[in-house]
């Protein structure tokens, strides 16, 4: 009984007085379950996560997806609209190829197309981009494991890049926007912003890439991260992009946006570290990574970072590219391709690109760029039953060739039909294709047009292309009809979605969707 | 021990040689019965010399002192003073003490007497819910106390209902939060539980509080307003449950057993047709509808392809789930207590079948309890409770999955014929599968009391709780196409830690009449929840139910709801408190009370985590006064209370102030690397919410006032409070603009008030006199429920259910969660009834437009007058959820041994969505032949021109569906009032001189009938079976009658 009495006296004190000691432990309990403000961005490790972050929501933005799945938005906004298809044989992601309710293509209030009224998904990717810019700088030399300049330079050059190229995207798809330049330390007390000019935000942009061209290193000292991270060569490229679009919205009274577009592409060739590869290599094109990708999303099965069967390749694709996958939604546009590429053609990029044409069955008739003419990029994770597939292959949002025919593209709007001509055929001369003389040629711009098409086609650059050039409404080159009225109203732009409304009262619709969004 | 008797005996037996004369006393110690009392303490006053009784109550003492008198005294018992006198034998009866006798309340931290409490408190006896056949005491409550709305809505066991005092607060912009109404702080046996933080881990899905065996409890108390919660602070801000387990007894030790048995019902059937007639009267009743062409084109499979094997079947789908269930109860406990120590040793085994197959829910409780008086100041008390919860859950595979695979809410056609390893999969058995749910609490508790002085007294209580979930699933290869296996493993525990002090100070300042009683303390709690979990899929061997050999492509990494299943997780929150009160009373008539309680919370930032709660409360016991002399006759007892005060309520997230930033966010569609080219990638938790360092706590400001009375020597007695409940500082989210990058912020928003009363009358209906005797009581809480403040300018906001597909609306002044529907006024009879256009001379448009509407279709109601029913701005509020009334009405009736309970509960005043129906509408509309052939005559639709009918015309296949069965109008609200014969319990206990005769202590039979029958209005099967925010969906649980027969004996 005594001893009982003792056990339970230690006991019943040690209770009472061994929390005490704790106090501090009690009340200041950190998560260890995550991440968080005061312990992230503290070394160099944190900070490449932070930009991998950054790559990876660029990544989700276009990728994202509708009411009936798929995953593709940059093709849906790039590709489907512009022609390159005369169907779509999916609820939502047919109105962008054949129309709907009062518009013949590009319906873009097709039904539960909502999804991609919405900018937020590339809102989450300039505010990471900010966070970077903002906390790079205050990580201490010490924290860095290698060359701490050199390393905060070329992450801080990528969040330049990464900042500008999606304000560029997303000028391209609703003109004007809210700007955000700057890290918000309190979002929960944010204010509501207006939209402002669409040139502005451009200017932006440009002021972005000359930050990121004086950061980043034009070589990449790491092969695996070739094109899918940005380098002074993708900067460049950007730049060159932004300058074009510029001249575009300027309609073309200043002079210096083309000099300067041209400027940017020479400096992507004179720094030598790309090439057009050899034709029988345009699949490795496509896998990504090649010496020809100049900006890519990676989405490499070496990375596990593959679309199980999800996503446009797949989706485009079928038997016997895909075992088993019976059917597919699109239906190439046939007569456009007949158009661009001609019959008997020696080009190559017709059997490179293109799979059983056959203008009876759109539906069979197979864009095979992606997963190469010989299922090159393709993959399954069961073999065996030929599940888990998926197209080994990166979002190829640049390349060589797209910046030499951007260069010629830019010639020709200088009236420059030689300078223009030199640059098409060398793309042309690797396709195999018969070089073009001045004689061959009606409008030179035409022609840039058309070899853009041939080259890039459903790379999810033709609409802007299209809008970019004007040529969108002339159904000679663009494959299909978009009337002028529309185009001149600013039709070309999406609607900004009515989610994005809601909550934000200084906002304002594109003028053209006016009384058209319920 | 008997050494130092000895001495003592020595030691007195040479003073005695010296001073006194010996003298030699002897008798017995009973209770006020006449049973022998063991272990009394006998003592000769003014010395130390005394002895304790005999096991059959008797004692021997030898005189020393010179006080001629002695002192009697046991626990639970008053102190008697004997005067010795000249007498040398002494029977002695003690009458138990009243003050253990039960009429306190229990306040936290606390029990003060019920005539002293300023507070609204109800209280419900362990007695009154024994040996009901229920898996755990929460539900056993409904209707047994005012101002708790407990609603069992599923009938599934071992599942949590909903549990509401004083009317929900919890608001939320999204209506898959875990869970929809506001829930009490528990706190059994002194150890504090939030049901939010238990659940938050929970793998299982089991009702945390199912560990405890409602056997066990001794008495609930439901602390409801300012005054009473004040003192859990933080926490009480929707009431506090004060559960108190049984102690041992003073007297000879007790043994308990107790068993009931008996049988859940299987549902009704629903009639439906089966195989070939259901063929023929499927074909018979379309081709009424379609032409040749059509029958022909679009028919389908399923009814012309009778030769087809997978076609041709004729299963009861209602037969393959439903199911007669068995419940069984066992409970053995010893008890027993004398001045020493008390022990209370008991352990239970419950197993309840549920209706459907494959479910039910088991429970293995052993506890023990046990008080120790170490020295006339320091007393110790140790409680240990050990339980096992085993959930068996059918096919409930994921949140909120049915348990059922129904079709449109229906059972599916019996034309689909079903593969044997289909059926077991259906139902939940099949042999080589698993689904094991295992929850293993572990409870631990000693506290120690030190009496300073006599009026001091410090008590220190530490308790560990510990509690294990964890969740086995094994799917084999043989249900998968691809040969696939499915394994998962899921652990999770939830650790409760709980330290009390406090320092009690009782006195009488000035005089016997002023009465002050101080109370302070502190707490220290923190509470832990982690999680271990791996699940894949695997092409191996069905022999390896576990997960091993999996491949990592398969890896299970959350489920549908977001949840990990692989991986492992750990949070854990301190709280830290100070706490005070002080009660004052003048002669027990002005009575008045104060609290203070202080806390601070890690969940919280560092400047904002401390809250402040006071409160005060008073009472007046007006009987007492010389005035009320002249009712005193027949009115016993009338005290009017009144409190006010603040309380608080924690937020469920434990790291609020930390904007988190989350790994692997590498994933986008269609792809689950984490990585972005090989790198982690690492982005803020922007769908999560962006932190607020200024969080703090949600406040609750109520005001309570009531009135206790008795009259006619106690028969009737009545309680009655009001009460205005106006909970601010809400968390919410508000969203964020899109430019922030962040989806949300949550923060303080939102002001939620309620208002209501409450009654409670009991009454003796006979005289106490006669034998037959009948006790009545009626208690019914009315609440109304309003939303003060909404963010954004008080802008209403929608929110939508996606697995109901219902809308609710939240706007100012009005309460939480009202249906946001098209308003329908019935149906169209005839063409001539459709309104038009008078500019445009168009009819009426349903669906912008899409839809002509004609007759015999749904009259909605064209709010903006637009001619056209469909958008945002034809919709009105069509309903509300939340119940204005309910309560329970119990009648007693008793008659020698015979005791017969009938006991109803009610709720009153809601609108339910009877889902079920509109379901079967889109079924019979656009999915006729693989639901279950239900007669579409049956149903109250339109036909031809001039029908009255409820419903919109039905025909299967029309090419005039425009979604007008889909939830939202109101043609489908019903009134969800109801009344429910709950239970109607018959026993008969043995008497005491036939149970002398077998030597037994006490007997009693008696048999229960369990949700008897059911009162209500409207057509959908069970008006309570509908989930927190109204809909019914028919896909729950039926809730079950249950028939049981058990005994008592006590030895």
């Amino acid at each position: 009984m005594n001893c009982l009495k003792h056990i339970f006296v230690v006991l019943a004190a040690g209770l009472v007085l061994s929390p005490f000691t704790s106090c501090k432990k009690l009340l200041d309990q950190d998560p260890i379950n995550s991440p968080y403000g005061s312990v992230f961005w503290t070394n160099q490790r944190d900070a490449e996560q932070g930009i991998a972050g950054n790559y990876a929501l660029l990544r989700k933005a276009l990728t994202s997806n509708t009411a009936y799945d798929q995953n593709m938005s940059h093709f849906a906004y790039g590709s489907l609209p512009a022609f390159e298809f005369t169907d779509y044989n999916q609820y939502d992601l047919g109105f962008l190829v054949r129309g709907g309710d009062g518009f013949n293509n590009a319906d873009f209030l097709g039904s539960y197309l909502e999804g991609y009224h919405d900018w937020t998904p590339y809102y989450k990717v300039i505010t990471q981009a900010n966070l970077v810019l903002h906390h790079l700088p205050l990580i201490p030399d010490a924290k860095f494991t290698d060359q701490p300049t050199k390393t905060r330079n070329r992450l801080l050059g990528e969040a330049y890049f990464l900042r500008a190229f999606t304000y560029f995207y997303m000028a391209r798809i609703w003109g004007d926007l809210p700007q955000v330049m700057t890290y918000d330390a309190d979002p929960g007390h944010s204010t509501n912003l207006p939209r402002i000019n669409e040139k502005i935000i451009l200017d932006s942009c440009v002021k972005d890439l000359k930050s990121a061209i004086s950061l980043l290193p034009m070589a990449y000292t790491n092969g695996s991260e070739r094109a899918v991270r940005a380098n002074k060569g993708a900067a460049f490229g950007l730049l060159a992009h932004v300058y074009m679009w510029k001249n575009f919205l300027n309609k073309g009274s200043v002079a210096s946006d083309l000099t300067n577009a041209i400027a940017m592409v020479d400096s992507v060739v004179a720094s030598g570290q790309y090439q057009l590869l050899p034709a029988e290599n345009y699949p490795k094109i496509f896998h990504g990574k090649s010496n020809e990708g100049v900006f890519e999303i990676n989405m490499q099965v070496g990375n596990g970072e593959q679309q199980v069967e999800k996503g446009f390749y797949y989706s485009t694709l079928k038997e016997p590219f895909i075992q088993t996958k019976t059917g597919k939604p699109d239906a190439p546009n046939l007569e456009l391709i007949g158009n661009l590429y001609g019959d008997n053609t020696p080009d190559v990029r017709l059997q490179y690109f293109f799979s059983t044409l056959d203008a009876d069955k759109p539906y069979n008739s197979v864009i095979c760029k992606f997963a190469g003419p010989n299922r090159e990029n393709i993959y399954y994770k069961n073999p065996a039953t030929f599940t888990g597939a998926a197209v080994d292959a990166n979002i190829i949002v640049m390349r060589y060739a797209d910046l030499l025919l951007l260069r010629a593209e830019a010639y020709a709007d200088q009236g420059n039909m030689g300078a223009a001509l030199a640059d098409i055929n060398t793309v042309r001369a690797r396709a195999h294709a018969d070089l073009l003389t001045p004689d061959d040629i009606d409008d030179i711009k035409w022609e840039v047009m058309r070899e853009r098409s041939r080259e890039l086609y459903a790379e999810g650059q033709r609409w802007f292309d299209l809008v970019r050039t004007g040529l969108l409404t002339n159904a000679d080159v663009a494959g299909g009809s978009f009337p002028q009225s529309r185009f001149d109203a600013g039709g070309w732009k999406w609607p900004v979605g009515r989610v994005l409304f809601l909550n934000n009262n200084v906002i304002t619709q594109n003028p053209f969707w006016l009384g058209r969004v319920k | 021990m008997h050494k130092k008797l000895l001495l003592l005996a020595l030691m007195g037996f040479l003073c005695l040689q010296v001073w006194a004369q010996e003298r030699k006393i002897s008798g017995t110690v009973t209770d006020d019965k006449g049973g022998a009392l063991p272990g009394v303490t006998v003592k000769e006053v003014g010395t130390n010399n005394g002895v304790a009784t005999t096991p059959d109550g008797k004692f021997v003492l030898t005189l020393k002192g010179s006080s001629d008198k002695l002192s009697v005294s046991f626990v639970g018992f008053e102190t008697q003073t004997v005067l010795l006198g000249g007498k040398s034998t002494f029977h002695i009866a003690l009458k138990t003490d009243a003050k253990s006798l039960k009429d306190v309340v229990v306040i936290g931290y606390q029990e003060v007497r019920r005539k002293t409490v300023t507070a609204a408190v109800s209280s419900v006896k362990g007695k009154e819910i024994e040996n009901l056949p229920s898996p755990s005491f929460d539900q056993l409550l409904q209707g047994r106390a005012a101002g708790l709305n407990v609603q069992n809505f599923s009938g599934e066991p071992g599942v949590r209902g909903s549990f509401v005092i004083r009317g929900t607060t919890a608001i939320s912009r999204s209506a898959d939060a875990a869970r929809t109404l506001s829930s009490p702080l528990f706190v059994i046996d002194g150890i504090p539980i939030s049901m939010d933080d238990a659940a938050a881990f929970d793998n299982t899905g089991t009702n945390y509080i199912a560990g405890l065996n409602p056997n066990d409890i001794e008495s609930i108390d439901i602390l409801k307003d300012a005054s009473a919660a004040a003192i859990y602070g933080s926490r009480g801000a929707n009431g506090v449950v004060i559960v108190k387990t049984k102690r041992g007894k003073p007297g000879k030790p007790q043994v308990n057993f107790s068993t009931y048995g008996g049988l859940t019902q299987q549902p009704k059937f629903e009639k439906v047709l089966g195989g070939a007639e259901e063929r023929q009267f499927k074909l018979a009743y379309m081709s009424k509808y379609m032409d040749a062409d059509r029958m022909a084109l679009e028919t389908p499979m399923l009814l012309t392809d009778s030769l087809n094997p997978a076609f041709s079947g004729a299963t009861d789908w209602q037969d393959l789930f439903y199911r007669k269930g068995i419940i069984q109860n066992y409970d053995l406990s010893v008890s027993g207590a004398n001045d020493m120590m008390n022990y209370r040793i008991s352990g239970n085994y419950y197993d309840e079948d549920g209706t459907v197959k494959g479910t039910g829910f088991k429970r293995y409780t052993v506890s023990a309890a046990m008080g120790v008086k170490m020295s006339s100041k320091l007393s110790v008390d140790a409680l240990f409770r050990l339980s096992r919860g085993d959930r068996s859950r059918g096919r409930g595979q994921a949140p909120g999955e049915n348990v059922i695979p129904l079709l449109d809410g229906q059972y599916r056609s019996s034309l689909f014929n079903l593969s044997d390893v289909d059926k077991r999969n259906y139902v939940g058995d099949l042999s080589s599968g698993r689904d094991k749910n295992i929850n293993d609490d572990i409870t631990a508790s000693l506290s120690l009391n030190y009496d300073i002085t006599p009026k001091l007294r410090f008590a220190s209580m530490g308790s560990i709780q510990s509690s294990v979930n964890s969740r086995d699933i094994f799917r084999p290869g043989e249900l998968n196409t691809a040969g696939l296996s499915y394994a998962q493993s899921n652990k999770s525990r939830y650790e409760n830690v709980n330290l009390d002090n406090t320092l009690n100070y009782n006195t009488n300042i000035v005089n016997k009449d002023h009465h002050l009683n101080i109370l302070l303390g502190n707490t220290i709690n923190n509470v832990k929840n982690e999680y271990t979990g791996i699940g894949s899929g695997s092409l191996g061997n069905d022999n390896i139910k576990v997960v091993q050999g999996f491949d990592v492509n398969y890896l299970a990494y959350t489920d549908a709801g977001g949840n990990i299943i692989s991986g492992s997780n750990y949070e854990s929150a301190g709280m830290l408190s100070f706490f005070s009160r002080i009660n004052y009373d003048y002669k027990e008539k002005y009575l008045l009370s104060f609290a203070y309680r202080a806390d601070a919370s890690s969940r919280f930032g560092r400047n904002s985590r401390w809250g402040y709660f006071p409160s005060v409360s008073a009472g007046w016991n007006v009987t007492d006064e010389p005035f009320m002399e002249p009712v005193k006759k027949w009115m016993d007892m009338f005290k009017i209370r009144g409190s006010f005060g603040v309380t608080g309520s924690l937020p469920t997230g434990f790291y609020l102030p930390y904007n988190t930033y989350s790994i692997n966010q590498g994933t986008y569609g269609g792809s689950n690397g984490g990585t972005y080219n090989g790198v982690n990638a690492v982005t803020p938790n922007f769908q999560g919410g962006v932190a607020q360092d200024g969080l703090t706590w949600q406040q609750a400001l109520q005001t309570n006032i009531g009135f206790d009375a008795s009259f006619l020597n106690g028969r009737i007695n009545v309680t009655a409070d009001a009460f205005n409940r106006g909970t601010s500082k809400m968390l919410f989210d508000l969203l964020l603009p899109s430019t922030t990058g962040y989806d949300k912020v949550n923060t303080n928003a939102v002001d939620v008030r309620n208002i209501g009363a409450e009654f409670n009358i009991q009454a003796r209906i006979l005289p106490p006199t006669s034998a037959f005797q009948w006790n009545s009581r009626f208690l019914v809480s009315f609440v109304r429920n309003q939303i003060v403040k909404l963010p954004n300018g008080n802008r209403d906001l929608m929110v939508s259910d996606n697995n109901t597909g219902m809308t609710y609306i939240l706007t100012k002044g009005r309460a939480i969660n009202e249906f946001y529907m098209i308003k329908s006024n019935g149906v169209f009879k005839s063409e001539k009834d459709i309104p038009f256009n008078p500019y445009t001379g168009e009819k009426l448009t349903y669906w912008n437009g899409n839809h002509t509407v004609q007759a015999g279709d749904f009259i909605w109601q064209d709010q903006n007058g637009d001619y056209d029913v469909w958008d945002w701005n034809d919709k009105v509020r069509g309903g509300n959820p939340n119940p204005a009334a309910t309560g329970g009405f119990s009648n007693t009736f008793s008659y020698k041994g015979f005791n017969l309970e009938v006991y109803v509960t009610f709720l009153l005043g809601r609108d339910i969505y009877n889902k079920y129906m509109s379901d079967r509408l889109i079924g019979l509309t656009t999915n006729y032949a693989q639901i279950a052939a239900i007669d579409p005559g049956s149903i109250d639709s339109w036909h031809k021109d001039g029908d009255n009918a409820k419903f919109a015309e039905v025909i299967p296949y029309s090419r005039n569906y425009y979604y007008q069965f889909l939830p939202f109008s109101t043609a489908f609200v019903e009134n969800g009032s109801y009344a429910r014969i709950k239970y109607v319990n018959l026993s008969y206990t043995f008497n005491r001189k036939f149970l002398d005769h077998i030597g037994l202590r006490n007997l009693q039979i008696y048999g229960v009938v369990d949700n008897l029958k059911m009162f209500q209005k409207a057509s959908v099967p069970d008006a309570e079976a509908v989930d927190e925010k109204g809909t019914y969906t028919g896909g729950g649980y039926p809730i079950p009658r249950k028939f049981t027969l058990g005994v008592n004996v006590g030895f």
